[in-house]
């Protein structure tokens, strides 16, 4: 079997997954909180996007309020409900954002629909690139450069700022570092707003290149999960490496016939076997 | 009594009224709610039965049905239109006086679920026959257990093959299998097709839906050639290179109004669409795919249909509506298998006189229902030989293609081939 028809829709399945693990990586490191909600989040980014469209709202200006949207409830989630949990172990906090997923689905649902047929548009899915018979849409290429920017950008924020000090700061001690002066109310803001603009970002890109509709789109974070354990929570390279690798992995296991149906396990099973096996020799920046 | 038949061969002069576009359904449906609403406007009565005007006050005759309206698909609204023409039924007279009691159970997708309301309901709950149900899973768990205990199913949208391969259930459509070989046989005689490919989700029941296909194209000389994938899988465009590299001149595809744009998306993406055709089942039409989809799929897009174009106007359409739009119900395509299932259950029970309605004549009653005719079916309806171990009572649609962003009715009556027919 010949597996480069695969490559090109997974590597940008792989960079979609890749972004939300950015998104997943940067709020764990700051808050220690897994973000569940990364998807509904991305879901409601969609959504909202797709009605300004549907008003004749100009793309872009829809595009933008829908990721605006979302980091503005994400932040909204961070400052009310979370802000009141982090006396709570990791567990709990991270619990109480699939409890935030499932509102904002149920939101959605309501507003929307649960399985209304939708699509978000690019002019850009039209054209391509095919290197060595690889067909690469211009929308994949879009998503897997912005991925790549937004793993550069995230690094430059952690390392090269005030606001990623203080966010490093938070994640090895939260109490020192209230107690040193680290503007806690402030970083946790800047995180969730991260957060949730990679979430919005991601669930414009899936709604163009994959499905558009609130439960997938919601449960699409799980896989990101895996890509961002892959990078052990804590790297942001090693979360893009993670999402490339289950994308194309995913994506490869077509051209496998017994395997083929078992595809969509494949960024699980990849996780369970970095987790197990491998955790000491994973790419990673610390 | 409703003007029940047609000839289908009425609906090609009808091309332009039939064209099915959002607007016109968002037209209808605001209609609709202002007929609902402004009461005092002159609305046309729904025909409903024995159509009295006189609201029945016998004993009830319980009646029930189970459907998946949560878990992997909501598709209550086949259950809420039977239960609203039976509203409608019990005001006019009833059956010969006695009101239907009508209970529905939500299987959410579980066969175990589905065993558990089946018991109920007919041990528990006493009822003569199941009407207007909608269930993915209802007859892989209860088809024998129907036929055990004498009491028929009469589904508004039967769905596994074993729905298809029971003595006692009857669909109100013709479900995936027969819908997609009617749609293959279509653009093998029509369209040029003579090679097809069926990718095959991971899903019980959709080998037997590409069998169908497989033994169509056999039996057509058709080159034929099929895939299994992981639907559960984000990734389409891998699944449309392997399509691709079939070099068929058809693909059909086994999905829902939710699955089909991200799989056409796919396809659009590389390109697929300008050396392949594509053919769905009945699902696909939707008043909000063309906009979802996009003019790439203008005029390279075909659907097979069970029910007769809501858009057109005719006696069973109106009627239709009348009673959708009493009871607050969308009127869409599972509403109308649960209104025609609730329309084929009351015709039978309506030759029973009042004081001898039993599991036993309703069972009979339904059983001999051998030409049930209506605007909505291309061809009527049957519940055939009630001692053969299988039924397809629906055997016949019409054939749709996207022609500038709207559905348009193609064709004749599209019958399914009976060397399919298991």
């Amino acid at each position: 079997m010949i597996f480069t028809p695969f490559i090109g829709s997974g590597l940008g399945l792989g960079a979609i997954y890749g972004l939300a693990a950015l998104g997943l990586v940067i709020l764990f490191r700051a808050s220690g909180t897994v973000n569940f909600a990364m998807g509904a989040l991305g879901a409601l980014a969609a959504h909202v996007t797709w009605q300004l469209i549907q008003w004749d709202v100009p793309t872009p200006i829809a595009w933008a309020v829908g990721i605006l949207a979302s980091m503005l409830v994400s932040v909204g989630y961070g400052r009310l409900i979370s802000a009141r949990l982090v006396d709570r172990e990791q567990t709990v906090r991270s619990v109480a954002t699939l409890g935030f997923a499932l509102l904002l689905l149920g939101l959605i649902v309501t507003i929307w629909g649960p399985g209304l047929p939708r699509r978000l548009r690019l002019p850009t899915e039209m054209m391509s690139i095919s290197p060595m018979g690889i067909r690469i849409s211009y929308t994949r290429l879009l998503a897997i450069a912005f991925a790549i920017l937004a793993a550069v950008g995230m690094g430059l924020l952690l390392n090269r700022t005030r606001i990623g000090l203080a966010m490093r700061a938070m994640a090895a001690s939260r109490p020192i570092a209230t107690v040193i002066g680290v503007p806690v109310v402030a970083t946790d803001t800047a995180a969730w707003a991260i957060s949730g603009f990679l979430a919005g970002v991601t669930g414009l890109l899936l709604s163009v290149l994959i499905v558009m509709s609130p439960i997938p789109l919601t449960f699409l974070v799980i896989p990101s999960l895996a890509a961002a354990i892959i990078g052990r929570m804590t790297s942001l390279p090693g979360a893009l490496f993670g999402g490339l690798l289950c994308g194309l992995g995913e994506a490869m296991l077509t051209g496998v016939p017994a395997l083929s149906v078992y595809r969509s396990a494949f960024p699980y099973v990849i996780a369970l076997v970095f987790l197990t096996l491998a955790a000491n020799r994973l790419p990673g920046d610390r | 009594m409703l003007t029940k038949n047609k000839a289908c061969g009425g609906i090609l002069p009808q091309r332009e009224e039939n064209k099915m576009t959002l607007n016109t359904l968002q037209k209808r449906m605001l209609i609709a709610s202002a007929v609902a609403i402004v009461s005092a406007a002159p609305a046309m009565a729904a025909d409903c039965g024995l159509n009295t005007g006189q609201a029945a006050t016998g004993a009830p005759i319980p009646i029930g049905a189970i459907t998946t309206a949560s878990g992997a698909a909501d598709m209550a609204n086949a259950p809420h239109a039977a239960e609203a023409y039976f509203d409608c039924v019990n005001a006019n007279g009833g059956i010969n006086g006695r009101p239907i009691a009508y209970t529905w159970e939500d299987d959410q997708t579980r066969p175990d679920r589905a065993a558990e309301h089946a018991t109920s309901l007919v041990e528990d709950g006493g009822v003569y026959a199941l009407v207007g149900g909608a269930s993915i899973v209802d007859c892989v768990a209860t088809a024998q257990y129907y036929a055990d205990n004498g009491i028929i199913n009469l589904m508004a949208a039967a769905v596994a093959p074993q729905c298809f391969l029971a003595q006692n259930v009857a669909g109100l459509n013709s479900g995936p299998r027969y819908s997609l070989v009617s749609a293959v046989s279509f653009a093998h005689e029509n369209l040029g097709v003579n090679s097809v490919v069926c990718p095959q989700p991971s899903i019980p029941g959709a080998d037997w839906i590409c069998d169908g296909i497989e033994t169509y194209a056999a039996l057509e000389g058709m080159e034929y050639s099929h895939l299994t994938f992981d639907q559960m899988s984000a990734d389409n465009e891998s699944l449309v290179a392997q399509l691709m590299a079939t070099g068929a001149d058809a693909t059909v595809y086994i999905g829902s109004p939710v699955t089909i744009p991200p799989f056409l998306a796919a396809m659009e993406a590389l390109g697929a669409g300008d050396t392949m055709k594509v053919l769905l089942p009945s699902p696909a039409y939707n008043p909000f795919i063309p906009e979802a989809i996009g003019p790439y799929w203008n005029d390279r897009l075909w659907v097979n249909i069970e029910f007769g174009p809501l858009s057109s106007s005719n006696a069973e359409v109106d009627n239709f509506n009348e009673v959708m739009s009493a009871a607050d119900i969308t009127p869409d395509g599972f509403a109308q298998m649960g209104y025609m299932a609730a329309r084929v259950a009351v015709e039978a029970m309506l030759t029973i006189p009042a004081d001898d309605i039993s599991r036993e004549t309703v069972t009979a009653a339904i059983q001999g229902v051998q030409n049930f005719e209506s605007d909505m079916l291309c061809r009527p309806w049957a519940f055939g030989d009630a001692d053969a171990p299988s039924r397809l009572a629906n055997r016949a649609g019409w054939m749709v293609e996207l022609t500038d962003g709207a559905w348009n009715v193609l064709s004749d009556c599209v019958d399914v081939d009976p060397r399919v027919i298991q």
